[in-house]
């Protein structure tokens, strides 16, 4: 470091200090201020808010824990918590163990590997509003998904967005088949980092790839089962895109989630106050949830 | 190395019937796969091209019977601002690739390899702000932009997306990996820390640039729930923003929704072959 701020072999000065570290925050200047203010600010901000009533138009009131109290007695919001529960409940194993057996096929020398790789991933590429309208048209009573249950001797006609019992279902679905194939990426990555001389000395210890693949493979790759766990749960608790566009939380609050709450109340309704504090409640959600996670799914590959 | 090895021992092992058995299983469950992984998008393309009632009808046809161009002539003509909202959506990319890789790339190399106070805290800072979900900071990132008047206005989509500490954390990296031996180079032959940094490692950056490009060309050109909260105006939507918007109050435009996803989903997966 001394070569780089020009010192050379002299003691460096004070005055070079100053030059580097000045040089180094006018390097980083741009970037810390919006973060200080689209990140930091705003967070502080949230916190704030979340304390008072606010709806745009007059100035905040200061309510204290106010907002907090409603959250817990609001019914909608108790009714999105187990929306949200359920829908992670179901998507988080689904999609792992989805990705799970592609990443295991893709790991196999299968010919038209690349093309089944790029095939995969596109759901992953489109945009969010695109696969939701394309879903919609798909799950009409008129719709693809009725005609392949027709084609298999399912004679159904149901209008799968529309009805209380099957909207979420069928947001669960196209969600995992949204979001499946970036967990395979982790996957795949975290199954060709598997030394090659351990499958080895499987194989001359007799295992067979059955028992390979339990025994050596998912021990192994705990910290990525880990961190698709982690990530699942996190984009589950965020999910938003798919209720905004298909079914605005309906029918009858069916497919309602934190995260479309928080835009109604704070956008549609202009309970900014009530937002924040919705908002803060998700963060700690959210956080409480990766610590557990963390907890209890041991990190560590055993070796 | 490690797989092929592998691969050719458990040939060897096992008897060759079987290892035939379960490869023909694999690729049955890989043509599954591949087969609900397409059909939405072989749906949609065909779907575009059939007339309006056709897309509605029962049984629904996967060739469309009548072939025809009017969807894409009707939704880049008739409907409302189309080709204001490609524009939109191309100019907010444009913006954000070139103003965002230069802000995280010379952050990142501060980091890197500049040293100075409080670096280590704003870099844990950073990482910690991972952990806020975006919808935290949904109203507060709208207050701030109401008083500055940058609602419904296309850089108040475009400024707060500079914040994303994604990118710095990615290129500082990327900076730690490059060998150091460059810089004092260039250094004991008197340049200073910003033109090292200009014409010694940028041109050696460029690989790690064009991953944080594509990923951000994505995101931006996908981008749906922070757009939404910012504009407002029919001429200020960007692209995915309109599409969400031909299904409302009079039902869905099915026929402009089919062509119109097309305009958003080509470039991007032309673009992004990633895997």
């Amino acid at each position: 470091m001394a070569v780089l701020a020009g010192g050379a072999v002299r003691r460096p000065s004070r005055f070079r200090y100053w030059r580097q570290w000045l040089t180094a925050y006018l390097f980083i200047a741009p970037w810390l201020f919006f973060l200080l203010v689209f990140i930091a600010g705003a967070i502080v901000l949230a916190v704030y808010f979340s304390f008072t009533d606010y709806d745009l138009l007059s100035d905040p009131v200061f309510v204290g824990l106010k907002n907090y109290d409603k959250a817990f007695h609001d019914e909608s919001f108790l009714h999105a918590i187990r929306n949200v529960a359920t829908y992670t409940a179901v998507v988080v194993p689904s999609q792992t163990f989805i990705a799970l057996v592609m990443a295991a096929i893709l790991d196999r020398k299968l010919p038209f590997r690349r093309f089944f790789r790029i095939a995969w991933y596109l759901p992953c590429v489109a945009s969010s509003v695109v696969t939701t309208l394309i879903f919609m048209w798909l799950f009409l009573p008129d719709g693809f998904i009725n005609a392949a249950l027709n084609f298999v001797g399912i004679p159904l006609r149901m209008n799968w967005l529309g009805e209380e019992a099957t909207a979420l279902p069928s947001i669960m679905f196209m969600n995992i088949w949204a979001t499946a194939a970036t967990f395979m990426l982790i996957f795949l990555a975290a199954m060709q980092d598997v030394p090659g001389p351990i499958y080895e000395a499987a194989n001359l210890d007799g295992a067979g790839p059955i028992r390979q693949f339990f025994q050596i493979t998912i021990p192994l790759m705990r910290p990525a089962i880990f961190l698709v766990v982690l990530l699942g749960t996190i984009g589950c608790f965020q999910l938003y895109d798919q209720v905004k566009i298909a079914t605005n939380g309906g029918p009858n609050e069916a497919t309602l989630t934190v995260t479309y709450l928080i835009w109604k109340q704070g956008f549609r309704d202009l309970n900014m106050g009530y937002a924040s504090a919705l908002g803060v409640i998700l963060f700690v959600g959210i956080f409480v949830i990766s610590l557990i996670q963390r907890r209890f799914l041991d990190v560590r590959p055993d070796y | 190395m490690a797989t092929l090895t592998r691969t050719q021992a458990v040939a060897v092992q096992r008897p060759r019937l079987q290892f035939r058995i379960s490869r023909v299983v694999f690729l049955v469950i890989a043509l599954i796969i591949t087969a609900v992984a397409l059909a939405p998008f072989i749906l949609t393309v065909s779907g575009s091209f059939k007339t309006k009632s056709e897309i509605l009808d029962w049984p629904p046809t996967i060739i469309p019977t009548v072939f025809q161009w009017q969807n894409y002539v009707e939704v880049w003509t008739n409907s409302h601002f189309f080709p204001q909202w490609i524009l939109n959506s191309v100019f907010l990319a444009a913006f954000h690739l070139v103003v965002y890789i230069a802000i995280c790339s010379i952050a990142g190399y501060a980091f890197a390899r500049l040293n100075f106070p409080g670096a280590s805290v704003l870099f844990i800072a950073i990482l910690g702000s991972i952990m806020v979900p975006g919808q935290v900071l949904w109203v507060p990132k709208f207050l701030i932009l109401n008083q500055v008047g940058l609602v419904d206005n296309l850089f108040g989509i475009a400024l707060p997306n500079l914040a994303d500490v994604f990118g710095v954390f990615f290129m500082t990296q990327f900076f730690k990996s490059l060998p150091k031996e460059l810089e004092e180079a260039a250094s004991i032959d008197g340049a200073g820390t910003f033109r090292t940094f200009r014409q010694i490692i940028l041109p050696n950056a460029y690989p790690a640039l064009a991953a944080l490009a594509i990923l951000q060309f994505q995101g931006s050109w996908n981008a749906f729930q922070w757009p939404l909260i910012v504009v407002r105006s029919p001429e200020h939507l960007t692209l995915p923003l309109g599409l969400a918007s031909f299904q409302g109050l009079f039902g869905v435009n099915w026929n402009w929704v089919l062509a119109g996803a097309m305009f958003n989903a080509v470039p991007i997966i032309l673009l992004v072959r990633r895997p």
